[in-house]
């Protein structure tokens, strides 16, 4: 072909798959002006070894052209939507304001952590080798971005008519229940890239997070906020995109290399466990905070985990890989977990950016129904008798700030895991200081890593070190951005449920 | 002069709802549920009264994929003969146990 010819031919249009390999495999290359290992310093410490970096199936066959058109479609309508419930005051059709601490916890306690995430896959994203992973997690950290953008979107609205949920991003980084997602995302992203993707893709998006986002949103719907629900749009989609990212992921590293599997399942080990604990607060919110229960955490835990993280094991046995370790004892714990956590956190309420409350007789009811072997003997004689104290004007609070594990940084307050009447301690020394766990889960991640768990910032330890704003409550909640008496402290007699009250009272009477 | 306005892309009515079973599990029903557009759909999961609950609520006629026609049928058959002692005194439809 001449010259003359090829500028007046039309050009030709690429084939999808050429176009595919042009915008994906092709914007990779060998680098000359630098050895590959300093441009990629990353990808060996690990200790995980890659052979063929081109075996890496891409999950979805995504450019990034194509995800920009597709997602801008789907905001476009998403936002319309949150737009049309906020013009409605959506916030009107949920069930019961106490609704919406289950809200104000998202917001504080998971939204952030989509941001986490979405830095996360953009730092290892950069730090792979391969073209393939490199754009997944491209991807992955664009959808992370839009999660956390939302998220704040969407639950804005209740910011208008609700308190507590001000000032999420610094409540993240200052609130001591907080620091439990935060260290553990922060955990993930100062880990190696491979680290990374196990903890985050797999252990979290492939094994966990589903007992997050179908319950939380069948709850959000069931009790009629339908702006969270909006945000489960955009989220559940993009989860299956993710969740076939984390099995891809599993199973290229166990197929590249054998020495890989061991280092893998430790971190399956490592990775589950802590995400296990970080599900503690999604227990809390499906057993007490949701005005309409949808299901229980035991429930959950049996379908998601146990049926569904069982299924997925067994297939990945082929490679050597076995169920994570201690999954026995989430097992037993899960007739206790949420009671354990509700009752801490009505303890110390006064430091928490969101109202707990004693349930409703017909909610210990249900609780009773759905835990028949743990609820009337253990928790329930203690919430009536902290309902009794709250009726004659003593409601308990807790001013003694509570030990905190090491690992996780929830406080103690698990129990062993064949005896739900004795709390759970575990301590180790090390360097001459002795440092105390809530399981043998939490010690285990420890004793692998000294160095870096020592670094731990303990908001307990901070208070009492004089680091958080001083030694009063007032002085910490001031620091926290938190509004006493406001923000915080039981539902009843909140403004919250004083506003509640005064709004329903007119919808019932312009009802008549 | 003005330039007819460029192709408006409609709005997605929020009061236009729908709901399609995909599957059962126990006494829980499986199903997608979307507002004013296919593209705006989540996945949920409900026992079976909230669930007839839900579709009332939200004016939301509810389908079911032929696949989970079977086992809802059976749920549903199910959940019309529990003889009432095990509904929970003055529980609400929700608290069917």
């Amino acid at each position: 072909m001449s010259i003359a010819d090829k500028s007046t031919a039309k050009p030709r249009k690429l084939g999808l798959k050429e176009r595919y390999a042009h915008l994906t495999r092709g914007l990779g290359w060998e680098t000359t002006y630098q050895p590959m290992s300093k441009v990629f310093p990353f990808t060996d410490y690990e200790g995980i070894k890659i052979h063929d970096w081109d075996k890496w199936q891409d999950p979805f066959r995504l450019t990034m052209d194509s995800y920009w058109k597709f997602q801008a479609e789907k905001e476009r309508k998403l936002y319309a939507v949150i737009d049309s419930f906020a013009q409605n005051n959506g916030h009107l059709n949920i069930t019961d304001a106490r609704y919406v601490n289950a809200i104000k916890l998202f917001l504080t306690g998971v939204s952030p952590l989509e941001y986490s995430a979405h830095r996360g896959y953009a730092h290892v994203g950069r730090h792979f080798v391969g073209a393939g992973p490199r754009i997944a997690c491209q991807m992955q950290a664009i959808d992370e971005l839009r999660h956390a953008q939302t998220q704040i979107h969407t639950i804005s609205h209740y910011n208008k008519f609700f308190d507590g949920l001000h000032d999420a991003r610094h409540m993240h980084d200052h609130v001591w229940y907080l620091s439990v997602p935060k260290s553990f995302f922060e955990d993930a992203c100062s880990a190696g890239p491979f680290e990374f993707l196990t903890a985050i893709s797999f252990s979290f998006e492939y094994v966990l997070t589903s007992l997050l986002f179908v319950p939380f949103m069948s709850g959000a719907a069931y009790n009629g906020d339908m702006a969270t629900v909006t945000f489960g749009f955009s989220a559940q989609s993009d989860e299956a995109r993710h969740m076939t990212l984390g099995l891809e992921i599993i199973k290229f590293m166990l197929e590249q290399d054998e020495g890989n599997v061991p280092i893998v399942q430790r971190w399956i080990d490592k990775w589950f466990w802590r995400g296990y604990r970080l599900l503690t607060i999604v227990a809390m919110m499906m057993d007490y905070m949701l005005p309409k229960r949808v299901m229980s955490w035991a429930e959950a835990w049996e379908i998601y985990f146990e049926q569904g993280g069982g299924a997925l094991f067994e297939d990945l046995s082929r490679y050597g890989i076995r169920m994570p370790k201690y999954h026995e004892v989430a097992s037993k714990e899960k007739g206790r977990l949420s009671h354990e956590v509700w009752a801490t956190f009505y303890n110390y309420t006064q430091a928490t950016a969101f109202h707990t409350w004693i349930p409703e007789k017909d909610e210990l009811d249900w609780l009773s129904a759905k835990y028949p072997e743990t609820f009337d003997q253990l928790y329930r004689p203690r919430f009536e008798y902290w309902k009794e104290q709250s009726d004659q004007g003593k409601r308990f609070y807790n001013n003694v700030l509570p030990q905190l594990c090491v690992t996780c940084q929830i406080p103690m307050i698990f129990t062993e895991p064949d005896d739900p009447k004795t709390i759970c301690f575990r301590s180790t020394l090390y360097k001459g200081e002795r440092y105390h766990f809530c399981s043998d889960g939490c010690k285990d991640i420890f004793l692998y890593e000294p160095e870096k768990y020592i670094q731990s910032w303990l908001p307990v330890h901070q208070i009492y070190q004089g680091n958080c704003g001083g030694a009063t409550v007032p002085e910490v909640l001031n620091w926290y951005h938190m509004s006493l008496g406001n923000d915080n402290m039981d539902y009843q007699g909140s403004p919250d449920e004083t506003l509640w009250n005064e709004w329903t009272a007119d919808r019932h009477k312009s009802a008549i | 002069m003005a330039e007819p306005p460029a192709e408006q892309p409609g709005v997605p009515d929020i009061n236009k709802r729908w709901v399609r079973v995909t599957g059962t599990h126990g006494d829980f029903v499986l199903f997608d549920f979307t507002i004013g557009d296919p593209d705006l759909t989540v996945e949920l999961i409900l026992p079976f009264p909230a669930f007839l609950e839900f579709c009332a609520t939200n004016h939301a006629p509810a389908t079911v994929e032929p696949a989970a026609q079977a086992a809802y049928e059976r749920l549903h058959r199910r959940s019309w003969t529990i003889p009432l002692p095990q509904r929970r005194p003055g529980g609400a439809s929700d608290r069917l146990l």
